[in-house]
């Protein structure tokens, strides 16, 4: 058993490894051990309620595949071919190829230092989804397990939704898994929702079944297996056992499958939305967080859409960022519209920025010193512009934001306490909201 | 297992070993009629004589390129696209087929030069890999040792220092490449200048630099000494002699290839020896890996010497009193099949092949076996995603394990249903052969689980079969019930 203890989950193992020296030390001031571990959890009781006001229930995250230029977007620079536009808040101004979101400004708090440390999609991606550098030596699970696991299932839905699934192609869907974690917190990976044929074919029984047959198979499937199980008994096959009764319910329930359908929303929403791959998939986020869900990546976009090392300008203008102008302004209205805004954190983000010059094919190149994300909901307040980049929008400028307070922000929102811990199969202490050089994510003030 | 008192559990049966060697050597089913013919012999050395076949069988190639091939990330993600991904599996079949010397495989693949199949590791996202990528990624595979922490820090509870990992990773600091001939065919060798910076890289990020004092880094063993002079132009020919000469070498392999066999390395994970994590048994390691160098090193002969012994061949059924042992191989403890041997299980029980597709009309040769795919990642497959396909970008090494996902697939899932309902798979010829429920009973009984029915499981499912008015149906759903059994999910 894990014992949260605040800033650190102790383990017996851990107490005899890494952090045996620290404690160790302790001695020297005259405290024992048990002191120690009774000072602690006092500690943690105090300041596990402050850590756990957050009152947000779940997480859509928007992203943005490849990498936005920051300064064509939300840091609006004298380097950009676009001019900056006011906003419905006085003060913040966004890339005139924002208009709509503009609008909707105050919904929305902007992140204009973000520093990360991966300059290739791949590594950039991962480092975006975990808050940690891929190592070869283990694996880290993503935000969206992490936020699954902390808060638990609902309503025969899936916790975690991945859509749609254009990244399987890419292995980046890895990314999004869980890691050393159960395996349930991983992402249910589904098809592109803008698609005429759009189902999600293991939620639903096939023509060739009926609930009949399935009850036969069964019962028959009890047969058959009744002298294996008999003689052996494992963890995994219990597990499945659980598994298959939650994935029976899951079938057999229609809310379940009318949450991924999208033939119930009006024409009307489904066009405001956009009615392509990312609009399409924005929208079943709403719909999958209204059902219950806790965390899904919109991740609509094509492969790399935003990774403008070419003609950056008339692909920004042209091709991404108005369909990111019509689906973000949606998705916010209609989360407010059904009460679900405070509810839950939206965030808009790719794996890094974009190069404040251009480069010879007048594209932008992979930037990730310093760029900007949007952020909102769940109680986070909108309506700001934190931290600032030179006047160029290349390094930070003022206050360095990482994941590792980004998470920390989100975790708060959600009431997760964000200074835990969990413990590698190896034996490593992993953050769930990992900072830059291993320092713990700092919930961004004033932000919530 | 004396000195704790856990009693064994007895020997397997023939139906159970066979199952069990043909999967663990071939990840491949044994079909019916060797299932037949081998419980029917009565040849007291028909086992050993199993084992031989099975080394010697095309299947084993298939498989065991397959495993070295996620051991070495031959992937079109992990070295920078298809075609060097292609030229470097085609270096592992070979490897493989011809029983090298494993010690020689690992000499070619560390001190690799030119354009050749083993030295396509070196490349990242198609550029040379950083010394600092490459170094802990070979002593991992090679050594077992994870060095990764000591990239930033001293380790934190072992002895390895910053200085030894600066010193080991300079090894592969010359490594450079010629400019691009066309895709595929960058020349691979060692600059004595050392790496030269491409276009838009400054000198300090190519050459290997220690962190904390920023000076240039030599060249020095683990154990601190230099190489010789006369090493100094072919730093990683010094390199692959040392690991190949260190005795590390042979224990993480044998270590390897138990942990392969019994789902549980006598070092576990594999690839983490440390003080901190001994080998539960550390007198047959030392054994082994001594058989192994004795024998040079022959990766049939380590397969061949684990599987013919009494504790690989004991039965998975535990007694009452050794129930909870899971470190002593009281009993054969059951392992989950990879993503990749359960689907083509499930495809050669079906008698329905998968069809690999890559991209919009592309597809592998039909009749492809998962374990066949030669540049697998190219070749998106929701069951392998599902069933812990690992992302060879990541750490390799990856246990399935159940999910919400894989019990959806199962109960409505096309694999589980269109594979059984599909025309000309093996419930076709049965049906054309006029079987009788009792004879499809005991033939998918041994094509799914190796073993005939008991006369209890026969005569319940002849009684279950014989209610319903449509026999194909039946039949299909004797096929999803064998097939969805833990009993076939497993090998045990």
């Amino acid at each position: 058993m894990m014992r949260n203890a605040g800033c650190l989950t102790v383990t017996p193992e851990l107490l005899k490894r890494r952090h045996f020296l620290r404690v160790g030390s302790l001695s020297l001031l005259g405290i024992s051990l048990p002191q120690f571990l009774n000072f602690r959890s006092l500690q943690a009781a105090g300041a596990k309620d402050s850590r756990k006001q957050g009152k947000a229930q779940a997480c859509i995250l928007v992203w943005l595949e490849g990498g936005p230029s920051h300064v064509d977007t939300w840091d609006p620079k004298p380097n950009s071919s676009f001019r900056p536009i006011s906003t419905n808040v006085a003060g913040i101004q966004v890339s005139e190829l924002l208009p709509r979101v503009a609008g909707q400004m105050d919904k929305l708090a902007l992140l204009r230092s973000v520093h990360t440390e991966e300059n290739n999609h791949g590594q950039g991606t991962y480092y975006a989804l975990t808050g940690h550098r891929p190592t070869a030596a283990m694996q880290f699970p993503s935000l969206g397990t992490i936020v699954t696991k902390e808060l638990g299932a609902r309503n025969n839905v899936p916790a975690n939704v991945l859509v749609p699934d254009t990244w399987k192609t890419a292995s980046y869907g890895q990314y999004t898994k869980g890691a050393f974690l159960d395996p349930a917190y991983d992402p249910m990976v589904v098809p592109d929702p803008s698609k005429e044929d759009f189902q999600i074919s293991d939620l639903a029984l096939p023509k060739s079944l009926t609930v009949e047959r399935l009850r036969d198979r069964r019962s028959l499937l009890k047969l058959v297996d009744r002298m294996y199980r008999s003689k052996i008994e494992r963890a995994e096959h219990l597990a499945m056992d659980r598994f298959t009764q939650q994935a029976l319910q899951m079938i057999l329930t229609p809310e379940t499958r009318q949450a991924f359908d999208l033939s119930r929303e009006p024409e009307k929403i489904r066009e405001a939305y956009g009615r392509g791959s990312f609009g399409q998939s924005l929208l079943l986020a709403r719909r999958l967080v209204e059902a219950g869900a806790r965390f899904v990546t919109a991740a609509g976009h094509e492969l790399n859409g935003w990774d403008t090392h070419s003609d950056n300008d008339e692909r920004h203008k042209d091709k991404m960022v108005p369909g990111l102008d019509r689906a973000l302004p949606t998705l916010l209205e209609d989360l407010e519209q059904r009460g679900l805004l405070d509810s839950t954190v939206v965030i808009v983000m790719g794996e890094f920025g974009r190069s404040p010059h251009h480069n010879s094919k007048a594209g932008r190149d992979h930037w990730p010193h310093c760029w900007s994300l949007a952020i909102g909901g769940g109680g986070i307040r909108g309506g700001q512009v934190v931290g600032a980049s030179d006047e160029r929008g290349a390094y930070v400028a003022e206050r360095m934001i990482s994941m590792g307070d980004l998470y920390a922000t989100i975790y708060k929102a959600l009431g997760i306490d964000w200074t835990k811990e969990y413990m590698s199969p190896i034996g490593r202490p992993v953050k769930i909201a990992n900072a830059l050089d291993d320092e713990t994510g700092q919930p961004i003030e004033e932000l919530i | 297992m004396s000195r704790f008192q856990i009693p064994a559990s007895p020997l397997s049966s023939d139906a159970e070993f066979l199952r069990r060697v043909c999967l663990d050597l071939t990840g491949t089913l044994p079909p019916p009629g060797r299932v037949r013919e081998f419980i029917a012999s009565r040849d007291p050395q028909k086992r050993t004589k199993l084992i031989d076949a099975l080394l010697d069988s095309p299947e084993y190639v298939d498989y065991w390129t397959f495993r070295f091939g996620r051991l070495f990330r031959v992937a079109a993600g992990a070295v920078g696209g298809a075609e060097h991904a292609y030229t470097y599996w085609r270096w592992v079949w070979e490897n493989i087929a011809q029983n090298k010397s494993y010690r020689e495989i690992a000499r070619e693949r560390l001190a690799a030069q030119g354009y050749g199949g083993a030295s396509r590791h070196f490349l990242s996202y198609g550029e040379e890999a950083k010394a600092a990528d490459i170094m802990p990624e070979e002593v991992r595979v090679f050594l077992g040792r994870r060095l990764d922490c000591a990239q930033c820090h001293d380790h934190p509870y072992e002895q390895w220092s910053q200085d030894q990992f600066w010193g080991l990773a300079s090894f592969f600091g010359q490594i450079s490449r010629t400019e691009w001939t066309g895709f595929g065919a960058a020349v691979l060798f060692d600059d004595p200048a050392g790496r030269q910076p491409d276009f838009g890289e400054s000198a300090e990020t190519v050459k290997v630099i220690h962190p904390r004092r920023k000076q240039l880094v030599k060249p020095a063993f683990l154990e601190g000494q230099a190489i010789a002079s006369e090493g100094i132009g072919h730093p990683r020919r010094e390199f692959a002699r040392w690991v190949t000469e260190h005795p590390y070498f042979a224990e993480t392999l044998v270590n390897r290839m138990w942990g392969h066999l019994f789902g549980r390395g006598l070092v576990d994970p594999v690839d983490d020896f440390r003080s901190t994590n001994p080998p539960t048994h550390p007198d047959l390691l030392k054994a082994l890996a001594e058989d192994c160098r004795r024998n040079g090193y022959d990766l049939k002969q380590i397969l061949r010497r684990i599987t013919s012994s009494r504790t690989y061949q004991l039965a998975s059924s535990p007694r009452e009193s050794n129930r909870q042992d899971t470190l002593n191989y009281s009993h054969f403890i059951p392992k989950p099949l990879e993503a990749e041997v359960l689907l083509d299980a499930i495809s050669q029980v079906t008698g329905v092949p998968e069809v690999f597709e890559n991209g919009p009309g592309g597809q592998a040769p039909p009749g492809t076996r998962a374990i066949q795919l030669e540049v697998p990642d190219i070749y998106p497959s929701d069951f392998l995603q599902m069933y812990g396909r690992p992302n060879l970008l990541q750490i390799p090494e990856t246990k399935t394990s159940p999910s919400l996902n894989q019990a959806l697939h199962m109960l409505v899932g096309k694999t589980y249903t269109e594979k059984i309902s599909r025309k000309g798979g093996r419930l076709d010829q049965l049906i054309q052969k006029d079987a009788s429920h009792g004879e499809v009973i005991q033939e998918l009984y041994l094509a799914a689980l190796s073993r005939f029915p008991s006369p209890l499981e026969l005569a319940e499912l002849e009684s279950v079969l014989g209610k319903s008015s449509d026999k194909r149906r039946a039949w299909e759903d004797l096929v999803w019930s064998l097939i969805t059994s833990r009993e076939f999910a497993f090998n045990h």
